[in-house]
């Protein structure tokens, strides 16, 4: 497969990467530099990619495995604008942005573990293609993911308190 | 929120999209934000430490200090510089396995191996050239003085640096452990 095919992939699946780096990271710019590894990481090692597994699958693993795998800048995190507003404006949250501010905001409180086996869950992986990909056995996925949602459902009480 | 509802929330993110083009880029070694990082500080520890060595001879009586010295100091110098190109490589290839869990053990290994270099190479550079520019000293005790304040200096950071690897470690350490 040559250089324009993988890009093609890439361009096809940059959703979950996105996904994956606004999980994993807080800041805009470590997102961008998230993005870009996991990029560079899936090209390193795209000529060892075996073709008995699905690219999507194969995409998961390395992006998963780049995310947790790097150590994040210790720097602020300082998202910069271009110009500085004329006045004070009050952003009115919608319901989309409510939901999906929720949604991270308890996702994020989990561990990098349980990040991980969350996601591939909320793409709607079985178990067995979880377990295939993390390398841990089918009942111990079912295992983990209960917990994940009981630690989840707990949060959420919390947080609706 | 319910596992359904959270479900449905993660599949309606809404996520930019990168051009063919931006992604190309991407692939570039000279655009890895860390890469372009560790050789940006090669080249510049390179050009620092070639002017050094160049000046040192005669700026620190490097003529009037054993052989053995002179040596010493410039393998002191190594260190560090190799350790830098040593993380060049370690970079640019961090999947080692054919599951994550098999992967982040491996590399968790090669973390632990890299670490050791790095805080050893750095206190190697400190001693070695401290040990060089004390070498003839007649001490009194403000030099002493000095002299202990200059090593804590560096004790201090071995200590920040040795902090920086153990939560690191800790980091992956947590992961493999929660997969086992």
């Amino acid at each position: 497969m040559d250089e324009t095919q993988f890009i093609g992939h890439i361009q096809q699946y940059q959703k979950i990467i996105h996904k994956i780096c606004h999980l994993y990271r807080d800041s805009r710019e470590d997102r961008e530099d998230l993005f870009q590894e996991i990029t560079f990481q899936l090209w390193k090692a795209f000529p060892s990619f075996k073709n008995q597994a699905k690219i999507s699958t194969w995409i998961y693993r390395i992006a998963l495995n780049t995310a947790v795998a790097t150590f994040r800048k210790n720097k602020p995190a300082i998202d910069y604008v271009a110009e500085l507003p004329d006045v004070h404006t009050t952003y009115q949250y919608n319901e989309y942005d409510t939901r999906h501010e929720r949604l991270f905001l308890l996702l994020k409180k989990l561990d990098d573990s349980e990040k991980m086996i969350i996601t591939l869950y909320l793409e709607d992986l079985s178990y067995q293609q979880i377990a295939e990909i993390v390398g841990i056995n089918e009942n111990y996925v079912g295992v983990k993911l209960n917990r994940i949602k009981t630690k989840i459902q707990t949060l959420n009480k919390s947080y609706e308190n | 929120m319910k596992i359904d509802e959270l479900k449905t929330a993660w599949n309606e993110i809404e996520t930019p999209a990168k051009s063919a083009e931006e992604i190309k880029l991407m692939l570039q070694e000279n655009r890895h934000p860390v890469l372009k990082g560790i050789r940006k500080q090669v080249i510049i520890e390179l050009i620092g430490w070639s002017v050094f060595l160049a000046c040192y001879y005669s700026m620190f009586d490097g003529g009037n200090k054993p052989l053995w010295m002179n040596v010493l100091l410039v393998v002191c110098v190594l260190f560090p510089l190799i350790h830098n190109l040593m993380s060049y490589g370690f970079t640019k290839y961090l999947i080692k396995g054919d599951t994550i869990r098999e992967s982040v053990n491996n590399y968790l290994s090669n973390v632990k191996i890299y670490a050791g270099v790095s805080v050893i190479s750095r206190a190697l550079f400190a001693s070695g050239l401290l040990l060089f520019l004390t070498y003839g000293i007649k001490f009194n005790e403000a030099k002493y003085f000095s002299l202990g304040v200059i090593v804590l200096l560096f004790l201090v950071q071995l200590g920040l640096l040795v902090n920086l690897w153990i939560k690191r470690l800790n980091k992956l350490n947590a992961i493999v452990t929660n997969l086992n």
